[in-house]
């Protein structure tokens, strides 16, 4: 046993020492020597239209980095949801709640909330954030709503989760293949813009706010759903 | 060589998950230990993507154009969505665990429930 832990110990402290000595002789930080990016810099505004070039990448150039991601996502409610996902009677759940205090300040706060993710999706392409990051948002109001007023409030919703995250899914592919015409991923509403710092406009980037939109609705619905089938995991026997 | 501390940050903290990974029994402590070694590789990956004064690449009221490599941010984005899934899977896991055998030490999980 002994000797085994040292075994170990001494081998994780060598591959220490070598991603030490390795990441100290490369390249300094702050000074990389890749031009490759500055592809996307100059061009990103003049092939999607998009200000955000961060979303134009994860949409446009890279988008089926984006499907995967989205369907990885998809998949891990699926399991967490055949996981979870048993009978459980229902004045079991419904005596879990916080005082009203923090009843109405979740309220309000929640409002708040959703409306900062939602307006983090609808200018993904123009300020930083997107469907991801906005989702992500709105499902942790949706996760305050959980904590305070407990499982029932958000879990007779269940289904419409569910058909939210189906339709977000869908959408997202369905957008993708919109312009198959040419290529999967083919951004054939972007109007070109002329390269350079500009006010942002809500009507510009073709399909990537139409993308941020349906991957936002398919993220908010997935965390909600694993948040929600949490919560309920305290009452599974 | 002292420029270069994100980079060895990024590396102490995926060693320090691999020895989470390695010595710990406790599952929780386990899925914290992956996800300290998916955090240090998100670190390095911006790291290696941050230029010397430069901004985010978004030209909405952008006062340069000297801006940061988009395509790490890009991928890190994709890690990050995937590291949430995963780690929503392995603690429902372990929750599963946790009511069926009463314990989170992996060292007492090795028997097979009749």
């Amino acid at each position: 046993m002994k000797t085994k832990k040292i075994i170990f110990i001494s081998s994780i402290a060598l591959l220490l020492v070598i991603l030490l000595l390795g990441l100290s002789n490369s390249r300094t930080f702050g000074k990389p020597n890749s031009e490759m990016d500055n592809y996307f810099i100059k061009n990103g505004q003049k092939e999607t239209g998009a200000n955000n070039i961060v979303t134009s990448v994860v949409f446009d150039y890279r988008g089926f980095d984006t499907l995967g991601e989205a369907s990885v996502l998809f998949a891990a409610v699926l399991g967490v949801a055949v996981l979870f996902d048993l009978k459980i009677t229902k004045q079991k759940i419904e005596q879990k709640k916080m005082s009203r205090i923090v009843r109405t300040i979740a309220k309000l706060v929640f409002f708040f909330t959703a409306l900062f993710g939602l307006l983090t999706i609808i200018k993904g392409h123009l300020t930083p954030g997107g469907g991801f990051q906005g989702g992500a948002i709105i499902a942790s109001g949706f996760a305050l709503l959980t904590v305070s007023f407990g499982y029932i409030v958000i879990g007779k919703h269940r289904e419409q989760f569910d058909l939210l995250e189906s339709i977000g899914l869908l959408l997202f592919i369905a957008l993708a293949f919109v312009g198959i015409k040419i290529a999967f991923f083919n951004n054939f509403l972007a109007q070109p813009m002329a390269y350079g710092p500009n006010p942002g406009f809500l009507i510009s980037g073709g399909l990537i706010p139409l993308m941020n939109i349906a991957v936002g609705a398919e993220v908010l619905a997935a965390l909600t759903i694993i948040i929600v089938l949490m919560s309920k995991a305290d009452f599974i026997k | 060589m002292i420029y270069n501390i994100p980079y060895i940050i990024a590396a102490c903290i995926v060693v320090i998950g691999l020895y989470t990974l390695v010595f710990k029994r406790n599952l929780i402590k386990i899925v914290i230990g992956l996800t300290l070694i998916e955090s240090g590789v998100n670190l390095f990956l911006i790291s290696l993507s941050y230029k010397e004064n430069s901004i985010a690449p978004i030209f909405t009221n952008a006062f340069s154009d000297n801006m940061v490599m988009p395509t790490p941010q890009a991928l890190t984005l994709t890690s990050i969505v995937i590291g949430v899934a995963i780690t929503a899977l392995m603690l429902s896991i372990v929750i599963m665990i946790y009511k069926r055998y009463k314990t989170l030490d992996s060292r007492k999980l090795t028997r097979l429930k009749e």
